[in-house]
Formats: C-alpha cells, structure tokens, sequence
C-alpha cells in the first residue's frame, strides 16, 4: 500500500470548452466572427463539468454513473489528466492508466516492436521498464510472427491487440475504465477481459464508468453519481445507485429545477 | 510514487507565480526525454523507409537552390563574386533549418491530436523533437559544406569551431517561434498556410542570396530587425571566411532568441489546455 492515502482528490472541477476555439479552425472564419459579432449562434462556451467534487483513497473502487452527456468521459480525461480543469483543482497521484487510450501514438510506418516502445514513451515509461514487459506483451497479442513488419500492413485487430497487450502490461496504479471493453475475436476477448480484473485486482485505485448498475454496486467501494457536469450524490454505493434509480424512474421536479 | 497527472486552473489558482506553470512543464518535458528520443528517431526513419536517398532528400532542396542561383546569378549574369557556390549554401542549410523546423512542427503536432486525445503527456515535446530532427538534419548539411568546401579548394579555418555557439542561438530561436506557431496552428489551421508565405517572403528579406552590403545604407536599421540578417552573415565569417562573426551583434541575437523561446514556450503552455478540446 502506499505512502498517500489521498488517490485522487478532486475539488470543484470545471472543465469549459470554447466552441470557437476547438470548432472553428480557420483564422478567416475567426476573424470574420469578430468583425461581425452578430453572426454569432448561440453560446460559444460550456462546461462539460461544472463542479465535480470527490476524493478516492488507496484502495477504493470508484463508480461513476450518471445520464449521456453528464460528463463522465470528460471527468475520467481530467482524472488522466488529458484535460486540465479550469476550475478548481485536480490531483490524482500515481500512475495513471486509462484502457481507453490504447494505441497512443501508434506509427504505421515503425514495426511492431518500435511501437511498443513509442507507446511506452508516450505513457511515460522507460525503456528498461519496455524491456522487462516486451515478451509478455508480445507473447499476449500474439503477434510474435510480425512483431518486425511495419504496423501500417497490420489488419485493424492485430493492431487492437497490441494496444491492448501494452495498455495491460503496464500495471497502472490508477486505473480508469469506461465502459465494458470487447476488442479482439472471441478468444482474445476471453482473455481481455480475464485481463482487465486481474488489472482491477492489481490496481491501488478504480474508477469506472458504465450503465450497468448492479455490476457497480457489486464491485465499487463507492458511487458517483454526476449530473449535468456536477457532483449529484457520492458516497455509499447503495445509497447512491438507490437515488439515481428514484431519480431515473421518475425525474423529481427538485433536480430538474436544479437542472435548468 | 510521483504525482503524475495534476492540473490546477488557471487564472485564480496560480495568479501568484505564473512561473510555477512554466517550470512544471519544463520538469515534465525533461521526464519524457526518452520520448523525445523515439520521436526524433522515428522523424528520420519515416524519411528513410521506402526512399532510396533517405535524409539526402533534405539536403537536395538546399542544393538544387545552390545549383539555380548559380546558374542563374553566377553564369547567366555573371555577378556571383567569389565562391558563389558556397557562399549561396551557407544561406540555404540555414534559412532550411528554420522553414523546415517551423513547418514539420506544426504538422507532426498535429499529427498527434488523436494521441493528444489519449495520454497526458507534456505536447512540448512535439516541436521540441522535430526541431531537433531539423538540427540533425543541418549537422549533415554543414558536413556536406566541407566536403564542398574541400573540393572548391576553400580553407575551412579554425573560426569553423564557432559554428557550434551560432548553431545553438539558431535553434533557440527556431524552437521559440516553432513552439508558439504549433500551437496557434492546432486551433486555426490555415496559420500554416500564412507561415509557409511569410517564410518564402522572409527568404528574399534575409541575406541567404546576397551579401548584406548591397541593401542600402538608409534602410539598413530596419533591415537588421531581422535576426536572420545577422545570423547568416555571422555563419558565413565563420564558415567561409575564417573569422570571427560581429559578436556584438550574435550576442544581441542570441539574447533575443532566449527571449523567443520563453515567449514561444508561454504561448504554447498557454494554449496547450485546448489541444485535446478541439474537435
């Protein structure tokens, strides 16, 4: 166990995306909207999160839950660190892990083996560390035959299963999972998801995101639940996933004021 | 175990010591040098696989330039002066160190939105490696010089060695405006397309083609805000002509590339927090 107990603290979280900053991509169309404020078309800011607040200790198993649109992808880059709040603070200590990210960086003219490496480099991993897990990464994928052929003439599987063979093979200590992964044929499914608890079981911290509630409650020490980008319940897994239903089965006039 | 992914806002948070943003991007660059190394290998291998000259290919653009402006300055007008070739060269390796570095920094930085997207690591490290790439590339390009230079029977003297202070304040400078250009380019696009002009415009306003003598004494203070007026000249002393550059000058430049790379490196901390927000 580690010297934190603090995994990840999260103190009111906003995240903002600025519509003409990351839709338009032109400085015509920039400067025109300048010149002419009025073509402008509704708000051109949002907050994805808008005030998510939580701590994770070293152990927990965090569940995140909430409606399309809450925000929970977005609060799992920020966990990543993918995304910087612009409000409020975000730490998250140790390393971070996010089966969502397979395949960073991938190059398709380097060989298989290069790209395990680029990859690690890309997570922050050090070259001794890659040749410690190199063989069991390849002996994972499968792809021992064509580890030195360039990936750009890898079938879009074979590629999926080396992502997965590094993602799994760094042993994050926080891991970050959204939704249930099936990548791969059938076998290599079996193993991915073998796989993945045997991640769960390793890692110091979870944080999950998915719809399916009892599998929440069954594995998570305790429950999320966002709302429109803000922290609507967290606490005891029953209690949480308990409101959420109430709430799902009939939106109480109380949240949707708070809502709008 | 280290604190990997933190972020504080902006703004409110940090209003105190707006170094302390910098510094922890610059730790974070430092940590992913491994990274750093696999990109710029895998700039050069992209250039190899696949192509016959390989790194050549970097090299013939400067020099198919030497040979036209030979042709046409040397033979046809017949006013080149002394070891045209060369002294056309010097200028070329030069002025292509920083169009080459500037441009592949916008476009491999945006070749990696979608592993922006992914991973939390530090998006310096994108121009910061194709820049270095540049810089290899410019190594071979000044070995190519004095292979050329043996053979034009040009003695390359003991200046050359301050080909090292002068490369150094060169690539500041590149990697200062290469830093702020890549990541005003990831959100508009066409800033690219605006640089690649200003960067073919620049080239007739820097001394790659002419000796800094044959533009007017009155226009001159103007002329030289252009730090490539004083950098081209300062490698040609210490390449062609076996002497010592206007140090006061390179100094001058130097000093104002420092203050380039840290503007281009606020710029780009700055903005960085969009990278992964633009769609």
């Amino acid at each position: 166990m580690s010297l934190y107990a603090d995994a990840i603290v999260a103190r009111s979280v906003g995240v903002e995306y600025d519509l003409r900053l990351t839709q338009r991509r032109t400085l015509r169309r920039a400067l025109g909207e300048n010149l002419h404020p009025r073509r402008q078309a509704g708000p051109s800011k949002f907050w994805a999160l808008e005030d998510v607040t939580f701590a994770a200790q070293q152990g927990d198993a965090i569940g995140v839950i909430g409606q399309n649109g809450a925000g929970k992808s977005t609060l799992l880059l920020t966990i990543a660190g993918i995304l910087k709040p612009d409000r409020g603070t975000m730490r998250t200590f140790g390393r971070v892990s996010t089966l969502l990210t397979l395949g960073a960086g991938f190059d398709p003219d380097m060989t298989g083996r290069e790209n395990v490496f680029l990859n690690g480099a890309f997570l922050g991993f050090h070259r001794a560390k890659i040749e410690e897990v190199f063989p069991a990464i390849v002996e994972f994928s499968g792809l021992q035959a064509f580890i030195d052929v360039p990936l750009r003439k890898y079938s879009a599987g074979m590629r999926t299963r080396l992502a997965f063979a590094i993602a799994s093979h760094v042993e994050p200590e926080v891991l970050l999972l959204d939704e249930v992964l099936g990548v791969g044929d059938e076998a290599f499914r079996a193993r991915s998801s073998e796989r993945i608890f045997e991640l769960m079981e390793a890692a110091n911290v979870i944080v999950l995101v998915s719809h399916d509630l009892a599998f929440v409650q069954r594995t998570c020490t305790k429950v999320l639940w966002l709302h429109e980008g803000r922290t609507a319940a967290f606490g005891e897994p029953a209690a949480v996933v308990a409101k959420y239903q109430a709430y799902a089965a009939d939106p109480s006039p109380v949240l949707r004021a708070a809502a709008s | 175990m280290r604190v990997v992914a933190s972020g504080t806002a902006a703004g409110a948070a940090t209003s105190g010591r707006p170094w302390d943003g910098l510094l922890t991007e610059l730790r974070s660059v430092v940590r992913y040098r491994e990274l750093v190394r696999h990109l710029v290998r895998a700039a050069l291998a992209k250039e190899s696989t696949g192509r016959v000259f390989g790194a050549l290919w970097w090299l013939i653009d400067p020099l198919v330039l030497v040979a036209v402006y030979v042709f046409f300055v040397d033979v046809i007008l017949q006013s080149g002066g002394e070891d045209f070739a060369l002294f056309v060269l010097v200028g070329a390796l030069v002025w292509k160190h920083l169009s080459s570095g500037v441009i592949t920094s916008m476009t491999t930085t945006l070749a990696r939105e979608q592993a922006m997207r992914q991973v939390a690591f530090p998006r310096a490290v994108l121009p910061l490696s194709a820049v270095l790439a540049e810089t290899i590339h410019l190594a071979l390009g000044l070995l190519v010089y004095v292979a050329a230079a043996i053979v034009f029977g040009v003695v390359v003297g003991p200046a050359f060695l301050f080909v090292l202070p002068l490369v150094a304040i060169q690539v500041v400078l590149v990697l200062g405006l290469s830093l702020a250009l890549a990541a005003v380019n990831v959100l508009y696009r066409d800033v690219q397309n605006l640089t690649s002009y200003v960067l073919r415009v620049g080239f007739f306003l820097s001394p790659a083609l002419y000796a800094i003598d044959q533009i007017p004494e009155s226009v001159r203070p103007v002329y030289l805000l252009n730090p490539f007026a004083t950098l081209i000249p300062a490698f040609r002393d210490v390449m062609l002509y076996d002497r010592q550059p206007d140090w006061s000058a390179v100094g001058l430049v130097g000093l104002g590339s420092v203050v380039t790379l840290v503007a281009g490196f606020v710029v780009f901390t700055r903005l960085e927090r969009w990278f992964a927000k633009v769609s």
